[in-house]
């Protein structure tokens, strides 16, 4: 008996310790061969190429299209604007950006010549306007008319030059030609005309036979496993301007998804993938592949890890019908008792910043003087005090008889946000308040009762561009469904600042009022602001040129510019 | 027999009728709806592209009417539209099942071939070290979760040792033909290798189960003391009868495969058929939902048929009339 016992022993033992062999090999090579770089993301585009994007693949698919599609304008790491498709960026100064009596402006693009779509026809004016066209029609379901709106109408006297008539002043006019980029008319138009709510499903968007104009083509589309593009070699890089002049130097580049988490890390340490984007992994777990391979010895000589604060920002909404939330002083209270800092060291070694007001320091509305608050209970018990709450017998403060007992929702599953909630819990009962926690999925959470507004306090996040502002978010009229201002924080003069922004044309006078704003947002506390997000990004230290921009353009910026130094 | 089977046949034309209804259900009870993804994050996004997009996809009808809506195309054949993957759902679905046939094919032919003899040969030597050691890995092989042991096998051979691929289900840039295919096959080692184990374990046990009651009938006995040689009692007279109950558990076993697969192709980012469920239900695609569960429990009636006739092929006292 005892014999059979010492097999069983030596048999767990042996399966036990098969996974810490150390066997390990270094993974510096291409994954699949020095013409090739294999991305790893987490998510599958529905659509490419097409302004239309439904739900939350739409980065993943930012970044696939900017190999297959030249950008009008784009943004570099450094977030400088740079003129691609067109000769220059408009400017009030050169007199191609005109104002015109009644707020109206016209703004004159100048295509560059050359350019072609991947069967040969050129890109022309044309392929603008029908953009545009598609994006305003009501029955097509568009992502986000907001900007196309603006314009009244598109002239083209040639095929290389459009003269863009706004309705009212647009801030970004030299940004965008139309707010919905260009589409292939001679591809698209007649399913168009047919019927353009299944525009979205045309095999020009989702296959193999999607037609770019840019240095790379689509060969190959794996539904559920990955995206090959391979170099065009046709394309015109002395016609362009921006980083796609540099000619192409990597043949293929391929996109591979893979949905979770560990098997994407597991890619990473095995070196199959060669480059990794935002939204492959988690911050947390990105933090500790970090360590890993800080740990032995591969950070920096195997992969290069960044994570950059991007525009990612993290707060709690507070209901402010709420009828504790409805006191200022209460809302003030609730910043004062949190410990922010706390959170960020414990949680995310401090490589997420804590975030004292909506923009971050990147963004031109950024305000660096407004007021911090820094953890003091102290100070949040005079202000509860103040607001005429005394201790009730289970500890927990009241007033007129209510219980100042408040719910925290967020995403279930998310475990940073649960670690931050349990947090938040047990530091703001120290001062008196119970938080009670309740989670829904995403689904329920986004599509009900955000927009219901049936929430007490609710952690989430927005994700910012450079040029994004406080409109729709902060302003009185925009209360769902009108808008996303789910705290329904009505103050008459952030309203007015708010609506007014995207129509001050000089950036000087459009910070210094984003900076107002900042003010009283940090006065008032409609929304508790907790931290700026970072995503981590990767690659293999012998991958040349990766640039991540930490805005919201992609990875595949610069994507001519990737090469291998082997 | 031909009765028998038309008559089971006709019978399982109502019960996909009512598993359909019952799926179609617990899809739409489901809080949320499709186009509610399209508001979580993006600010500029307006009320009246949401209730356009409800009307594209049809959820604004009520419950009765888009039940048969989708039912009288589905019958004839067209099962809808993917919301995420932009193609007709029957073109994904039946693209799905073939990638996972990659996986369930081997695994079924292992777990059978490894489990059956390895079951026989822990009954015939009950007690000994060798039948001690499969109980041990079978109680392993039912205990350990797919995904952990998955992502230990990746460790392993992917990470540590470099000979397998971790994950995917092929090379890019490999074109078709011979190459292909065995590229395919070095995908499919590790996501096999933990599929078949899961179900080699159950198989085990219920082979040598089965095995240890046969052998103590009288008519082994009875062939063993007529003199015939031990292989022949073995063979002939033990495991063909033991084998009765086994293909019941056999003819379950490829539902199972099927529907247990979504974890290991997660994990293996595998894009067969368990896996787009999984996905479809979670990004609210539920054309694709519904397509996806409907195929998986027709697959479950016409094993339990296989199941039925195969009992009466094997043992001569049942018949079907």
């Amino acid at each position: 008996m005892r014999n059979r016992w010492r097999l069983f022993g030596m048999v767990v033992l042996v399966v036990l310790s098969l996974p810490t062999l150390g066997l390990s090999a270094p993974a510096v090579r291409p994954a699949v061969g020095p013409d090739t770089i294999v991305v790893g993301t987490q998510q599958e585009p529905a659509n490419i190429g097409i302004l239309f994007c439904d739900g939350c693949t739409m980065f993943v698919g930012t970044m696939i299209n900017a190999p297959l599609f030249v950008s009008t304008v784009e943004l570099t790491n450094e977030w400088k604007y740079q003129p691609v498709a067109v000769e220059k960026l408009p400017s009030l100064k050169d007199g191609d950006w005109k104002l015109l009596p009644n707020n109206k402006m016209q703004v004159t693009w100048r295509l560059r010549r050359g350019i072609r779509w991947q069967d040969g026809r050129p890109l022309t004016a044309e392929d603008f306007i029908f953009a545009w066209r598609v994006n305003m029609n009501p029955r097509f379901p568009s992502a986000g008319r907001d900007v196309s709106e603006r314009v009244e109408n598109i002239l083209a006297p040639n095929p290389y030059t459009m003269v863009v008539q706004w309705k009212k002043k647009y801030a970004f006019a030299n940004l965008t030609v139309n707010g919905a980029g260009y589409l292939p008319r001679h591809i698209l138009n007649s399913a168009y005309q047919r019927d353009p709510s299944k525009l979205p499903e045309n095999e020009w968007g989702t296959s193999e036979r999607t037609i770019g104009t840019g240095p790379y083509r689509i060969v190959q589309w794996q539904k559920g496993s990955s995206i090959t593009l391979e170099r065009w070699d046709q394309f015109p890089y002395s016609a362009v301007g921006g980083s796609v002049r540099t000619q192409a130097r990597v043949r293929r580049i391929v996109f591979r998804f893979v949905p979770d988490t560990n098997t994407q890390i597991a890619n990473v340490l095995a070196g199959s993938i060669d480059v990794f984007d935002e939204t492959a992994i988690p911050f947390v777990q990105g933090l500790e592949l970090e360590k890993r391979l800080q740990r032995e010895g591969r950070l920096n000589t195997e992969w290069v890890l960044r994570a950059e604060p991007g525009l990612v920002w993290e707060h709690i909404d507070l209901n402010l019908d709420n009828v504790h939330l409805r006191d200022k002083r209460v809302r003030q209270a609730l910043l004062y008792g949190i410990n922010r800092d706390l959170i960020v060291q414990q949680l995310f070694e401090g490589k997420q910043p804590v975030a004292h007001q909506v923009f971050p320091p990147k963004h031109y509305g950024y305000n660096p003087n407004v007021r911090k608050y820094t953890y003091d209970p102290a100070r949040a018990r005079q202000l509860l005090q103040e607001a005429g709450y005394t201790p009730g017998p289970d500890g927990i403060l009241q007033k007129g008889g209510q219980r100042l007992s408040l719910t925290l929702m967020t995403t279930a599953g998310n475990r940073t946000r649960e670690a931050v909630q349990q947090i938040i819990q047990q530091q703001l009962r120290e001062i008196g308040i119970e938080i009670r926690i309740q989670n829904q999925p995403a689904r329920v959470y986004f599509g009900e009762t955000l927009p219901s507004r049936k929430f007490e306090m609710a952690m989430y996040a927005w994700v910012f561009g450079p040029t994004a502002d406080c409109e729709g978010l902060y302003t009185g009229d925009t209360l769902p469904p009108n808008g996303q201002n789910y705290p329904g924080w009505k103050n008459d003069e952030v309203t007015r600042i708010c609506h007014a922004v995207p129509e001050e044309l000089d950036e000087g006078r459009r910070a210094q009022m984003l900076r107002r704003f900042a003010e009283i947002f940090v006065d008032e506390v409609p929304v508790i602001p907790l931290y700026y997000r970072a995503d981590y990004v990767g690659w293999k230290a012998r991958v040349q040129n990766l640039k991540p921009t930490g805005a919201d353009s992609p990875i595949t910026w610069n994507v001519t510019q990737w090469a291998w130094s082997l | 027999m031909g009765r028998y089977l038309s008559r089971r046949l006709l019978q399982m034309i109502p019960l996909v009728f009512g598993i359909s209804v019952i799926i179609f259900l617990v899809l739409v009870m489901a809080p949320g709806d499709p186009t509610d993804l399209l508001l979580a994050g993006n600010p500029k996004v307006r009320a009246e592209d949401i209730k356009l997009l409800r009307r594209i996809y049809g959820l604004d009808d009520p419950l009765h009417i888009r039940y048969l809506k989708w039912l009288r195309a589905a019958v004839r054949g067209d099962f809808g539209y993917s919301r995420t993957y932009k193609v007709p759902v029957i073109e994904l679905v039946a693209d799905r099942i073939e990638n996972s046939l990659w996986l369930t094919i081997p695994s079924f032919v292992v777990a059978v071939a490894v489990a059956v003899p390895i079951g026989v040969y822990s009954a015939l030597h009950q007690y000994s070290k060798v039948d001690y050691a499969a109980t041990f890995f079978a109680f392993f092989g039912i205990s350990i979760p797919a995904f952990w042991f998955g992502i230990m096998m990746i460790y392993v051979f992917a990470v540590k040792l470099h000979w397998l691929p971790p994950g995917g289900f092929a090379t890019p840039g490999i074109a078709g033909g011979w190459p292909a295919v065995v590229d395919r096959l070095r995908y499919s080692i590790l996501p096999v290798t933990v599929l078949s184990l899961l179900s080699m374990a159950a198989l085990t046990r219920y082979t040598r189960a089965s095995m240890l009651e046969v052998i103590r009938q009288d008519y082994v006995r009875t062939a063993r003391a007529k003199g015939l040689r031990e292989q022949v009692v073995i063979t002939k007279h033990a495991l063909r009868n033991a084998l009765i109950p086994i293909v019941t558990v056999l003819a379950l076993l490829v539902p199972g495969l099927f529907a247990g697969a979504p974890l290991t192709e997660t994990v293996f980012a595998w894009p067969g058929i368990g896996r787009l469920l999984v996905e479809s239900v979670l990004g609210g695609d539920y054309a694709v939902s519904q397509a996806a569960l409907l195929f998986l429990s027709v697959l479950v009636l016409v094993f339990n048929l296989v199941a039925d006739v195969a009992y009466a092929a094997l043992d001569p006292r049942i018949r079907y009339d």
